[in-house]
């Protein structure tokens, strides 16, 4: 196996630009990378081989000329929720059989126009909705630290795919969690970006308020290049933010410990079900940076345990609302019944997963007349409330130190009762709620009986600062000098 | 929390889904479960709370404001014909669906 594909991103991309390798090199080493393990991992739904190296080839040309670009001549994955043009784009459902995009997500056109290959498209919950990764028609993905667990969810094939090196860096989606659950299972680092950072133009939606564009990628310096490369302002979303960006990765050592203000918060780490391996990482975490001078402040969030409940009324709302667009008619899957409203009930009940089906009926249950005010307006309410707590407790301290998922990794096919998947995202989805940018970080690993498994924190933000954020990732990276996963198979 | 058959009935006719009769019941069992537990939010007071629709025109004090208005402008161009290459069945720019009037 080609030691290219060991490189992280921006290692990569400057390699290229000094021509010591070819971006064709590079794509040919990821191909065939994925080909030798996607049977296994099953990361990638579809794999863009001739279309990567179409890309690399003109990418080595515009070194040739001198026009490089950012992240120039280096193969991404894309999850399959991100409309690529010209390439078949799912959702990882049934429904949407043979869907081609005829436009491209602002997100993917960006990556391209900064020099990035498209390798192929990656498999995950359907529509974002999961936290195991088999809520998908393609089949779960396989957990590279071991194959019978679970890499999380959504976005499983985003952070299997980096942490079995078969891409530089991935595109995910985090609504509540997706991008960062997922990164603790594999080790791997995990941003979601303020909501609004990144345009959802062209991205298949499930939760319209919550749906934030994310990155995931081996190391937080690499992460920050790839959110760079993504992320801006776009007037076709109207929920795109027109507010200035930082070049998150330049600088990141730039923060002085001694002085930074961490907010621990003490009901996050007292949950009830917080596997005590995951408290002592958090607890761990803080102490590492109390040693290097910073200011460890206790935090307030009465409500955390109101947080999820509250983001599975507004989300199974909003992709109620979002999914009613699949009807068979104007793309995917049609399964003909017997009149115009059997062929709906066909189509839909033949395209979806049960998670999707059961998220549906939530919405039009939660949104249905006499139960509006009691579900879908109290949990408004509700995330008013959690908003105004991450403010409060943001207003005293620089960012938010906090627990990623609530148990170490845990076994493909282990969780089957929907409510305790749900409480896997107890961490991540009240930041989500409020809109406010997060990064997951690997810390260490522990023992499930005989296998060895990653864990990791998280840290939260304050709106719009991702960069301040990213600085406090990338110290506590130095700080435990973790070891990603060893290249093998 | 127990469901009844016929609400699930009524919310499989709204989400346009079926489902056989053991389907049935498996997603009765879970909507129960699910229902009891986002009922918890019922314990918190939100009296006078404002709902929060949207992150960008919440009324968080002294948050940022990002949310923007555009001008009503058509921006989109046609793309009729390659929209509707996606389509299970088109013809001559139209959409073909089952029958609707008889």
């Amino acid at each position: 196996m080609s030691e290219l594909v060991k490189l992280g991103l921006k290692e990569a991309a400057e390699k290229v630009k000094a021509r010591e390798v070819s971006s064709v090199e590079l794509t040919q080493a990821c191909l065939d990378r994925v080909q030798a393990r996607n049977g296994d991992i099953n990361a990638f739904v579809t794999v863009c081989s001739d279309k990567a190296l179409e890309m690399a080839e003109a990418s080595d040309q515009r070194v040739k000329e001198g026009k490089s670009r950012l992240i120039e001549g280096v193969p991404l994955g894309i999850k399959d929720l991100f409309c690529t043009e010209g390439v078949l784009t799912t959702a990882s459902s049934h429904i949407l059989d043979g869907f081609v995009p005829a436009y491209e997500s602002t997100v993917t056109a960006n990556l391209w126009k900064a020099g990035g290959v498209l390798l192929g498209k990656l498999n995950h919950d359907q529509f974002g909705m999961g936290t195991a990764n088999e809520n998908t028609h393609y089949g779960p993905v396989r957990n590279p630290w071991a194959m019978d667990y679970t890499p999380g969810g959504s976005s499983g094939g985003s952070v299997a795919a980096v942490a079995d090196y078969q891409c530089m860096a991935t595109t995910s989606t985090d609504t509540g969690g997706s991008s960062r659950q997922p990164a603790f299972m594999t080790g791997t680092v995990g941003i979601k970006p303020t909501y609004g950072r990144c345009s959802r133009w062209g991205v298949i939606s499930y939760a319209s308020s919550l749906d934030s564009p994310s990155v995931n990628a081996r190391t937080v310096e690499d992460a920050a290049l790839m959110l760079r490369a993504m992320a801006g302002f776009d007037p076709k979303d109207s929920t795109s933010a027109d507010i200035e960006m930082d070049a998150f990765d330049e600088d990141l050592a730039d923060l002085d410990v001694k002085g930074l203000k961490i907010g621990l918060p003490t009901e996050y780490i007292e949950v009830e079900g917080l596997d005590p391996r995951i408290k002592q990482t958090v607890l761990s975490t803080a102490k590492r940076f109390e040693e290097a001078g910073a200011e460890i402040i206790d935090v307030k969030f009465p409500l955390i345990e109101y947080a999820v409940p509250c983001y599975y009324i507004i989300a199974p709302a909003e992709a109620a609302s979002n999914l009613a667009r699949y009807d068979g008619m104007r793309y995917g899957l049609r399964v003909e019944g017997e009149n115009l409203v059997d062929t709906y009930k066909k189509t839909r009940s033949a395209g979806f997963k049960l998670e999707t089906k059961r998220r549906i009926m939530i919405g039009n249950y939660v949104l249905s007349s006499g139960y509006y005010d009691a579900y879908y307006l109290k949990a408004q309410k509700v995330r008013a409330l959690i908003a105004r707590d991450f403010q409060n407790a943001l207003d005293k301290v620089d960012v938010i130190l906090a627990p990623t998922a609530p148990t170490p990794p845990f076994k493909v096919g282990a969780l089957t009762d929907p409510v305790q998947l749900y409480l896997q995202d107890i961490f991540t989805i009240p930041n989500s709620l409020a809109g406010l940018p997060a990064v997951a970080v690997p810390s260490g690993t522990v023992e499930e009986g005989g296998t060895t498994l990653p864990v990791g924190i998280q840290f939260i933000g304050k709106l719009f600062k991702e960069k301040d954020l990213l600085k406090v990732a990338y110290a506590h990276e130095q700080m435990t000098q973790f070891k990603p996963l060893e290249l093998k198979g | 929390m127990s469901i009844d058959a016929k609400v699930i009935d009524k919310l499989a006719e709204l989400s346009r889904l079926e489902f056989s009769a053991d389907a049935k019941a498996e997603i009765t069992g879970d909507l129960e479960n699910i229902i009891t537990f986002i009922s918890k939010l019922s314990e918190v007071n939100t009296d006078g709370v404002q709902p929060m629709s949207s992150v960008m025109t919440s009324s968080i004090e002294g948050e940022v404001a990002y949310a923007r208005e555009r001008n009503d402008e058509v921006t989109e161009e046609n793309n009729r014909e390659s929209y509707q290459q996606t389509a299970p069945e088109a013809d001559m720019g139209f959409y073909i669906v089952p029958r609707v009037v008889e």
